[in-house]
Order: structure tokens, then sequence, then C-alpha cells
């Protein structure tokens, strides 16, 4: 399980089909060597995008949820 | 392997036990670890025995014929779990448990379990103090369950969460086990709520804006 603090990938789930790739507004992700990974973390807006668009449900984002400071 | 006595002090429903009673329990509770994910035991297979969390947490949950999963109860350190089947004419388990976190439970066979019963009164008098207090979460939540829509019910999580301020995060599949639904529902409702200015999704976080807000959809009263 590839983790990126909140972006969980389950590589083993994971089809390589790259639809989260193709439909990621920030270019976050990328497939390298046979793995997707999270290429530009800083760039992930959090949008929920990938894990919508992902056909095998291999990606989840985990939140953390917290009152406004 | 006998158990821990200090171990067993951290089971609620033993720590105020006399010490020949505990040192009775101690003789037939057999420590096991779990890891993360690793299954304790199935709904509908025949009990083999009851367990004492000492650390780590626990999913107790049913499956669906559709194959959705629903958690009943999260069992904590220091609960005792699957004490319902030793009372019923068939000690079938009534759900299954898997392991969250790493876990050391403590398992005491259903036949040791059946004669600590008859032999110890304390402790089955101890133990009908736990099937209350399960039976009162569990018409709670049957309660939440049929009354409530999802978006009451999320409201309400995310209220309980932000103000307990506890546990690693959820991703929407562990909110959706949780509350009854699946993700696809999570997420419409997380997204109507973000809409709506009583929330917003940033990096990692669920955010919550508006606590009256919430406080009335959770009590349907929106």
């Amino acid at each position: 399980m590839l983790n990126h603090d909140f972006l969980e990938i389950d590589q083993e789930k994971c089809s390589l089909c790259g639809t989260c790739v193709e439909n990621c507004p920030e270019d976050a992700l990328a497939i390298s060597q046979q793995v997707l990974v999270i290429e530009k973390p800083e760039a992930c807006t959090v949008c929920g995008f990938c894990e919508e668009t992902c056909p095998e449900g291999a990606i989840a984002i985990r939140y953390q949820i917290v009152w406004q400071q | 392997m006998a158990g821990s006595l200090a171990d067993l002090k951290r089971i609620k429903v033993l720590k105020d036990l006399p010490s020949p009673t505990l040192a009775r329990i101690a003789e037939v509770a057999v420590p096991a670890h779990f890891s993360s994910g690793q299954l304790l035991f199935l709904a509908g297979e025949h009990c083999q025995a009851i367990y004492l969390l000492v650390s780590g947490h626990i999913a107790v949950y049913r499956i669906s014929p559709e194959g959705r999963r629903q958690i009943l109860s999260q069992i904590h350190p220091g609960e005792m779990f699957n004490v319902v089947p030793p009372f019923l004419p068939e000690p079938v388990n009534p759900a299954s448990a898997e392991a969250i976190t790493d876990v050391l439970v403590y398992a005491i066979r259903l036949e040791n379990f059946q004669r600590l019963l008859s032999e110890e009164h304390d402790f089955a008098l101890k133990l009908l103090s736990t099937f209350a207090l399960r039976l009162q979460h569990m018409t709670a939540l049957v309660e939440d369950l049929a009354l409530h829509s999802v978006r009451e019910r999320l409201a309400r999580f995310l209220l309980d969460h932000a103000d307990s301020g506890g546990f690693s995060g959820f991703t929407y599949d562990e909110m959706a086990e949780r509350l009854g639904t699946v993700r696809d529902v999570i997420g419409r409702c997380l997204r109507a709520m973000e809409g709506e200015g009583i929330l917003r999704r940033e990096r990692g976080q669920l955010i919550l804006l508006n606590r009256a807000r919430l406080e009335a959809i959770a009590l349907a009263d929106s």
C-alpha cells in the first residue's frame, strides 16, 4: 500500500489503466515502472477525482475530521 | 501459556474481581497476537473462544448477501467480545471480527468460559453489566439506521469524531461501513455539505466549518 499521508494506493487492486493519471487536473499522478505513484504530492488538491474515477477502487483518500481553527 | 494478571487487570469487566477469581481466569486465558487485517473469527462458525482485548483495535461486522460490510461495533482495549455464543442454544459466532491494527488478545475457550460462569458467580454478574451496555449500544445503532438518513448519520459521525479528536482518519469506504451505506453516497453527501459551506476538504482533512448546521442536520431539523 503506497501512502503519501492521506492518499492511499492499493497496488494489488490497481490495474494500471491510467484513468486517474489522465483525469487528475493537477497531473499529480503517474505510472512509473509499472507502478502508480504520486509524482507531485505538493500539487494534489484532494479533489477526489482519482478516487471517484478509479474503476478498481484502488485509490482512497484518508481524511482527518477536524474543526476549523 | 497462562494469562498475565497484569494484562487481565486491564480488562474493564475483570479489574475489580477478587484475586482468586482473577487467578482462575488467568489459568484458562491464552494470549494471542493478530496482525492488522487478520480475521479472528467468522460469523456463522461454531464459537471456539471468547476474547479479551488488551491492545489494538478490532472491528466487529456482518456482510450482507450483496457483499456490503456493516460494522456493528469497534472493540477497544479493555473490552471483552464474542461473549454471546456461550448463552445460545447453538454457540455460533453472531458476527465476524477483524484486527484493524496489530492486536494482543486473550482467548478463553468456550468450555472453559462456561465452566467459569457456573463456578465464579462474581464473574457472571460482571458479565451481565457488559451485556446491558452492549444491548444499549445495539439499540442506539438500530434506531440510528432505521430512523435517520445517511446525511443525518454522517453529520452525527462528523461531529462525534471531530469532538473526540481521536482516531487516525477515515476513507469513504470506512465511513460507509460505519454508517450502513456505500462510498458513492458518502461522496455525494460530503460534496453537498461542501457546497453548503458546512465543511471543506483540504489535503487529507475534512475541516468542519459550521457546528450549528451540522447539529441541526444530525437532529433532522434541516
